[in-house]
């Protein structure tokens, strides 16, 4: 489990990534997230839909609808240009966060 | 059989009226919730354990709504719709209000009982609030008050510290000339004159103050020039006096002829003051320059041991002051240079702001304020009340709840969460507060502030209604609004929302606990009222009991009259003996209850404070002083009248002897040895709040006799008066006249009595009255509760007296048990209460506990008996049959 903090610290660039590879459902997304992080990542449910608005708000992500076969409509959100351009700044931050530790801890940072 | 579908929509009704999520967000959500059922049926859940878990990991919901909030607000300000949101919740609110109005008139008995009751507790709290306000605010109208001090003195008085607000003649100037710091000084001298203006003349008390004063301190002139008061013989006057004198003119270079002691003078009127306002703690009659004082040969400005009434200086900074302090030395080397009798131990300073909160611990000081220990009084008692008619709010609306339960149940099934509820009834709790509030103003406005203006003010301190026109009283009236508010509507908020619609809807609940505690309130209650109500009973037989103590003389039928010089007794004597219905005359320097003098003796080595009275031949006999060893001043005897001396009881047992044994010793006074030949029964010169002091009696020079009292036929006391009147009219036209009767020395102190225990009785009253509207609801929720039983009792035979008492039994037992707490309470506080006012006094005994009972479980019994009636009226089979 990550610590709390950096769970938040994280959240943001983590919805931005999951993102960026094609739009997708809120329960889509928090499966991926488990999936690719051997279940590490435990977002309450509750913090997750707020933040999507909220990336909504600030003109990061758009939200569409679409009718599904198996039960009601679903609520898919997608990158804007203005959200690509924002997952970009975020990779160059962590990159050069990475870079700082790999400097830091040597070969040691490869290791799990 | 489980249904997703179902569950799914009662778990939406939970934000059925959330202002934060809406019906597309929970719809996003409700399909991840189904996504999530669906895998985990896939990975082997049942579908109810899967809609569990899902559910569970949603998180919770308290916790979302407000991070849904968050967003929601973001969007309205960057969407700039804020005002239209003001706007919707504005309704909401509205709805709110309109709701609460319509509940409370539903239940009128109960609105009505706790506006009342919470009206009565605010209208008392706005009077303590006034009174404090004004007592704690004192003169703040001066600018710049922090940096202005009073120098006041500390001097050791038989063994303790005694501070005094008096100082040295010469050392204002002094510490003006030794300090650059003190930018100002001035002092001021209290005296008396007799005035002659405008055709009247009284006497009248006249200050003497340094040029500086009208400059330290804010008292603006209506007319006239503060500078003036420089020149030769000029007064200024204040507002009132000008008006007692010269009416609605302008009397600015009217002359008035001013009589200190011997000297006759005429002064003529250079200003008039406005009038002062009624912040300040010290003010003047009519102010004249401090030269005059030296120039009238009063005191020596340099006479160390002479003291001046107030001495204040202005400093540059406060900052300075310590510096200042600690260099006094000079100052009390030459006061102990000047006197050996009660040198000044040290000098100390105080601010101005402060100067009336502290009065009461500095004695003789020119300021003047209410003791300490009224002020927490008042605040308990205001507190006291306010109390009560909360609990009484708390214990009807949680015996209300039980009928509302029906509502609040209807309410949550369709959808209501819990914080909702209790707002919603908090709101309720919020509009009837601000109804008590509203009440509670005009009562205190028209009713309280009148009242206690009645009982307490004394001439200028009348206290005015200036609720709302500082900031911090409105304030103060929020503040009230939200206390009463939030104490008493929390608790039936929560507790009434706290119910589950279910049970509501299955049987009615009536949990024990809640009745227990509400009950003891109700007791707490009562304890109050009690104590209160015994206090009452115990202040008024007090009152009583002073009133028929022995003055140790014969006091009545006594008229007094007053001369003011030398030499005018003697000539009213002569003519007063020849009036038909006095019996005895007899004169005196110091009239019992007017003021005595003050000796410090040696006796036997070691110094020793007595209280001094000069009195004439014949004086003793006259009043009916009773002898208890020795003999009277003997006029026959006149040899040895200059060192002959008296004492009272009091003085013999004070040095260990009995009265036999007293006579012959001697003690030194004013350089002169006095012997006692007399030992008189002790007899009451000051009023009975101080105990009975050491006293001595001295032969009076006949110039020194200033009392005049006349023993008169008995039921001719007013024919002798006006005799009086009319002799000294005719023998001293241009001086006041005062005649009275001795037993009116002390009318003030019987009216401060009677004045306490009528406060004490209203309070009671207001206790009892509201304690008795907090029965009142309970006894009828009582009542209506058990309707059922009663009426199956009816049915079967039990007579209407039977069940009245067994339904109403438990308040009963109630209100014995407060009596059984609030008796020994009473007892200890009252007691020492009592023993700390008076010297002598009348104990709690059972007479007044038993007065106090009385009237509580009769008032108690009239209450519940209302309920009674209804018992009566009711018809068993009607009640049984709705059932």
């Amino acid at each position: 489990m990550f610590s709390k903090r950096l769970l938040a610290a994280s959240l943001e660039p983590l919805m931005l990534s999951l993102l960026a590879d094609g739009p997708k459902y809120g329960y889509q997304i928090i499966q991926r997230a488990r999936h690719l992080s051997n279940d590490q990542i435990h977002w309450s449910n509750s913090k997750l839909y707020p933040l999507l608005h909220s990336l909504e708000n600030e003109g990061l992500v758009e939200a569409f609808w679409q009718p599904s076969e198996s039960g009601p409509d679903r609520k898919y959100y997608r990158l804007t240009s203005k959200g690509h351009e924002a997952l970009a700044a975020t990779k160059k931050e962590w990159r050069s966060m990475y870079a700082l530790f790999a400097e830091l801890w040597g070969p040691e940072i490869a290791f799990g | 059989m489980f249904d997703l579908d179902k569950a799914l929509a009662a778990w939406r009704h939970q934000f059925k009226y959330s202002h934060t999520v809406n019906a597309q967000d929970l719809d996003e959500v409700e399909r991840h919730l189904r996504d999530q059922v669906v895998d985990l049926i896939a990975a082997g859940e049942t579908p109810e354990e899967a809609f569990r878990q899902a559910v569970a990991e949603m998180g919770s919901m308290v916790e979302a709504e407000g991070e849904y909030g968050k967003v929601y607000w973001e969007k309205v300000r960057r969407e700039g719709t804020l005002m239209r949101e003001l706007g919707v919740r504005g309704a909401l609110l509205l709805n709110y209000v309109k709701l609460a109005y319509r509940n409370m008139l539903r239940s009128k008995a109960a609105s009505v009982i706790n506006i009342s009751g919470l009206a009565i507790a605010v209208g008392c709290t706005l009077v303590v609030y006034i009174f404090l306000d004004r007592a704690l605010t004192m003169d703040r109208f001066h600018p710049d008050g922090e940096r202005i001090f009073l120098v006041e003195n500390v001097i050791e008085r038989n063994g303790h510290r005694q501070t005094w607000g008096d100082a040295p003649h010469p050392l204002g100037p002094a510490m003006a000339a030794d300090f650059p710091q003190i930018e100002q000084f001035t002092r001021v001298e209290q005296s008396r004159a007799t005035m002659q203006a405008g055709g009247k003349v009284f006497i009248e008390s006249a200050q003497f103050a340094d040029p500086a004063f009208l400059e330290m301190f804010n008292f603006p002139l209506q007319y006239g020039q503060a500078a003036a008061l420089h020149e030769e013989n000029s007064v200024i006057l204040c507002h009132k006096l000008a008006f007692k004198y010269f009416g609605e003119d302008n009397p600015v270079g009217e002359t008035v002829v001013l009589t200190f002691g011997d000297h006759r003078e005429a002064f003529t009127v250079r200003g008039v003051a406005a009038p002062f306002p009624q912040r300040a703690s010290f003010d003047f009659n009519m102010l004249l320059s401090y030269e005059k004082l030296y120039d009238l040969g009063y005191d020596d400005p340099d006479d160390w041991s002479a003291f001046t009434t107030a001495t204040f200086i202005k400093l540059h900074s406060a900052d300075d002051l310590p510096l200042i302090a600690g260099s006094m030395d000079k100052y009390l080397d030459l006061n102990h240079a000047a006197t050996e009798d009660w040198p000044i131990a040290a000098f100390v300073f105080d601010d101005l702001y402060s100067l009336a909160i502290h009065s009461e611990h500095v004695r003789g000081d020119i300021s003047g304020g209410p003791s300490m220990a009224g002020f927490i009084l008042l605040i308990l008692i205001a507190v006291f009340l306010l109390s009560l008619a909360c609990f009484n709010y708390m214990n009807i609306a949680i015996a209300t709840a039980q009928r509302r339960l029906k509502e609040v149940g209807v309410r949550k099934v369709m959808g209501s969460n819990r914080t909702q509820l209790a707002f919603q009834f908090l709101c309720e709790n919020v509009l009837l507060c601000l109804l008590a509030l509203g009440l509670g103003v005009v009562l205190a406005a028209t009713l309280f502030l009148p009242g206690f203006n009645m009982l307490f003010a004394e001439g200028d301190f009348l206290l005015e209604f200036d609720i709302g026109s500082t900031g911090r009283s409105w304030i103060f009236l929020i503040g009230l609004l939200m206390l009463i508010g939030v104490a008493s509507g929390a608790y039936p908020a929560f507790y009434i929302s706290r119910f589950q619609p279910i049970a509501i809807f299955r049987s009615v609940p009536t949990s024990g606990s809640k009745r227990w505690f509400t009950r003891t309130f109700l007791t707490f209650q009562f304890v109050l009222t009690f104590i209160t109500m015994i206090a009452g009973v115990l202040f008024y037989q007090n009152a009583t009991y002073q009133e028929q103590q022995e003055w140790g003389y014969n006091k009545e039928h006594l008229v007094v009259m007053q001369t003011r010089e030398a030499g005018q007794y003697g000539i009213l004597e002569q003519k007063v003996r020849q009036m038909p219905n006095v019996l005895e005359v007899a004169g005196t320097a110091h009239q019992p209850g007017r003021g005595e003098g003050y000796a410090v003796i040696e006796m036997q080595g070691e110094k020793k404070e007595a209280c001094r009275f000069e009195v004439g031949h014949g004086f003793f006999e006259a009043l009916g002083i009773r002898l208890q060893a020795g003999r009277f001043f003997d006029p026959q005897r006149n040899a040895d009248a200059a060192t002959i001396a008296m004492i009272n009881e009091t003085f013999a047992r004070s040095q260990g002897w009995d009265a036999e044994s007293a006579l012959g010793h001697s003690f030194r006074y004013d350089s002169t040895d006095y012997s006692i030949i007399g030992v008189l029964a002790d007899f009451h010169y000051e009023d009975f709040t101080d105990a009975i002091e050491p006293a001595l009696f001295l032969l009076a020079d006949d110039a020194d006799l200033r009392y005049l009292s006349a023993r008169v036929q008995p039921g001719t006391e007013a024919e002798t008066i006006a005799a009086f009147d009319t002799l000294w009219k005719q023998t001293f036209p241009d001086l006041p006249g005062d005649i009275s009767v001795q037993s009116d020395v002390f009318a003030y102190f019987y009216r401060d009595n009677r004045n306490v225990a009528r406060l004490f009785g209203g309070i009671a009253l207001m206790a009892l009255l509201i304690s008795c509207m907090g029965l009142f609801g309970l006894a009828s929720q009582n009542v209506a509760r058990r309707m059922k039983e009663i009426s199956i009792r009816k049915v079967l035979g039990a007579s209407m007296l039977q069940v009245s008492v067994l339904v109403n039994r438990g308040f009963f037992i109630m209100l014995t048990l407060a009596a059984g707490i609030a008796l020994p309470l009473a007892y200890v506080l009252l007691n020492a209460l009592l023993a700390d006012v008076y010297a002598d006094y009348a104990p709690l005994d059972v007479a007044s506990f038993g007065i106090a009972c009385c009237l509580i479980f009769g008032t108690a019994l009239l209450t519940v008996t209302t309920q009674i009636r209804r018992v009566v009226q009711t018809n068993p089979a009607e009640v049984l049959r709705n059932e």
